[in-house]
């Protein structure tokens, strides 16, 4: 009985997690391989690497793929790079720090309707904040159709995205300046590291542990990536704000392509966990 | 919240530092204030009125949708704090065969996106008839947060020293004794800390009521201002707006009221949305 108890415990989680997570994730490779589609579950032939042929050579997949890159990239850097100033900023203790923190924050305890909804009504070309701004300021000429511009409309949700998460980032920077010791500081100062200096060598790569949290968040959450565009873009226009998830959505719910949808949640599961992989490599590496 | 030590001497570059984070905090702001100016377009606080009283065949639409969310987000974190919490404690305490295998298993299926299962799990709901009920959402909810719930309780449970359990096991205690009088009271920390980031993620889920539910009555609060769009005219924003602040505004209380648990549940799991 001693031996089994261990198994009982985690008995409950370990089913759950079987039944609804494993066995979809095998479900999908094992369609990935056939031409499902619909509902009838008799109506199945094997396909071999037909859907995995097909999806490569979708244009609106590639696009798919080189906007899950942009958008992974330029995430995380935004998100980095205006966090860890913010952090820094906030970290001098001056007069609204404590509000500062909070208005920075809150967009992330926000639902992604909401953020969707709001910066739909801020790229509305005709009465929206953004254009109303950019022509009350004298900047007529920046105005532009912002969500229907096949163009920016990328760039337009990358906006919203950062602006929804960046705030989050404070916590963990801020917990990975509390760690760095005072005393490499001051020894860097009696050797006469300026500002930028200590900055560069010392603050920046020590603070290691807490960037790979944030590039890990990015690039996971970048592959996960649906509710802003469904709502804001769906995909469109004409495919530029495509992700994986909203062709994977759309070769389900459309077509009832399962084959195909299921060879994409198939790549996607492979990347992520490559990514995850090597991620956890690094930080380990360090350790 | 722990102290920011307040600078009282504003040195030079202090002055520039105050000024770009008031305009940080400008940028910031101007987004949930435009929408909230767009809530009273039109009829003003009548908007907020008729979100309110808004009915679909005879019933109040919003507060039913307050009340899926309160049903399906409870009832999600329920079973996900006990099971993770039974499972937490045997891996990080018990010893067993399979232990670290099994515990890296569960933890990699984090990256899973909904969609991805959607179809595979809805069948399976459909099998054992759960398709019309809540658990229609809260299967989902459930099995894509416990990994992240699992990971924080493990190692909250691997901090606390194995004297602990020795002592009580030479009193007499046996297995579940000691996670359940010993042990539990010493995470509960960690519990609460799971419980706030956990609610957060589940209260604010869009992709999970829109894609797994297909009752009606059931729909939560996430969905509202999408039947507000369908619903009403194009031109007709001030309803939809003040739906999308009325849906803000209990995350927002939350959030200042339950700060420092969020932040410290944050950092020991390591997640985005």
């Amino acid at each position: 009985m001693k031996k089994v108890t261990p198994y009982l415990y985690i008995l409950p989680c370990f089913l759950t997690v079987t039944v609804f997570l494993l066995i979809p994730v095998l479900y999908n490779i094992t369609v990935s391989f056939t031409d499902f589609k619909g509902i009838d579950l008799s109506n199945m032939t094997w396909n071999g690497i037909g859907n995995y042929k097909t999806l490569f050579a979708d244009p609106n997949f590639r696009t798919a793929i080189k906007n899950t890159v942009i958008f992974m990239a330029l995430t995380i850097v935004f998100q980095v790079g205006i966090s860890l100033v913010m952090t820094i900023f906030l970290e001098r203790g001056l007069i609204g720090s404590r509000l500062f923190e909070v208005i920075f924050f809150v967009p992330s305890v926000l639902s992604s309707v909401i953020i969707a909804y709001t910066f739909n009504q801020i790229y509305e070309p005709n009465f929206g904040f953004l254009n109303s701004f950019l022509g009350a300021v004298g900047l007529k000429s920046l105005q532009h159709i912002w969500l229907s511009d096949m163009r920016l409309a990328l760039y337009c949700i990358l906006a919203a995205n950062v602006y929804q998460w960046t705030g989050m980032g404070i916590i963990y920077y801020r917990a990975g300046l509390a760690n760095i010791s005072h005393d490499v500081y001051e020894s860097a100062t009696i050797d006469g590291a300026g500002y930028w200096q200590r900055f560069r060598y010392i603050t920046f790569p020590l603070l290691k542990p807490a960037h790979l949290t944030m590039v890990l968040m990015g690039t996971i959450g970048t592959l996960k990536f649906f509710d802003l565009v469904y709502i804001m873009t769906q995909g469109g226009p004409a495919g530029a704000t495509e992700f994986p998830m909203t062709y994977l959505y759309k070769r389900f719910s459309l077509e009832a392509n399962n084959g195909l949808a299921s060879a994409l949640a198939v790549v996607i599961l492979v990347i992520a966990f490559v990514i995850s992989a090597l991620q956890v490599k690094l930080f380990n590496r360090d350790e | 919240m722990k102290l920011l030590h307040k600078v009282k001497k504003y040195k030079a570059g202090d002055w520039l530092i105050l000024l770009c984070l008031i305009l940080l905090a400008v940028i910031w702001i101007v987004p949930l204030v435009n929408s909230f100016f767009l809530s009273l377009k039109g009829n003003g606080l009548v908007n907020y009125q008729t979100v309110f009283t808004f009915q679909i065949k005879g019933q109040y639409f919003l507060p039913r949708m307050f009340l899926n969310s309160i049903l399906v987000v409870g009832g999600s974190l329920a079973i996900i704090l006990v099971f993770s919490s039974l499972a937490a404690y045997a891996f990080s305490k018990l010893k067993f065969r399979g232990r670290n295998f099994l515990f890296i298993l569960i933890l990699s299926f984090y990256s899973i996106p909904v969609i991805s299962i959607l179809l595979p799990i809805s069948t399976i709901e459909r099998f054992l008839n759960l398709k019309d009920t809540y658990f229609a959402m809260i299967i989902p909810m459930v099995a894509i947060n416990l990994p992240l719930a699992l990971m924080i309780l493990k190692n909250f449970f691997d901090t606390i020293p194995d004297s602990f359990i020795e002592a009580a096991t030479i009193d007499g205690s046996n297995t579940f004794t000691t996670f359940f009088y010993v042990l539990l009271p010493m995470v509960s920390p960690a519990v609460v800390n799971v419980l706030v980031v956990v609610f957060m993620l589940t209260w604010n889920d869009y992709t999970i009521p829109l894609m797994f539910n297909s009752v009606q009555s059931h729909y939560t609060l996430t969905m509202a201002p999408g039947f507000f769009n369908l619903a009403l005219n194009k031109s007709d924003i001030g309803p939809l707006f003040a739906s999308i602040i009325v849906i803000a505004i209990p995350t927002i209380i939350f959030y200042i009221f339950m700060q420092d648990k969020l932040k410290s549940g944050l950092t020991a799991g390591g997640i985005k949305e």
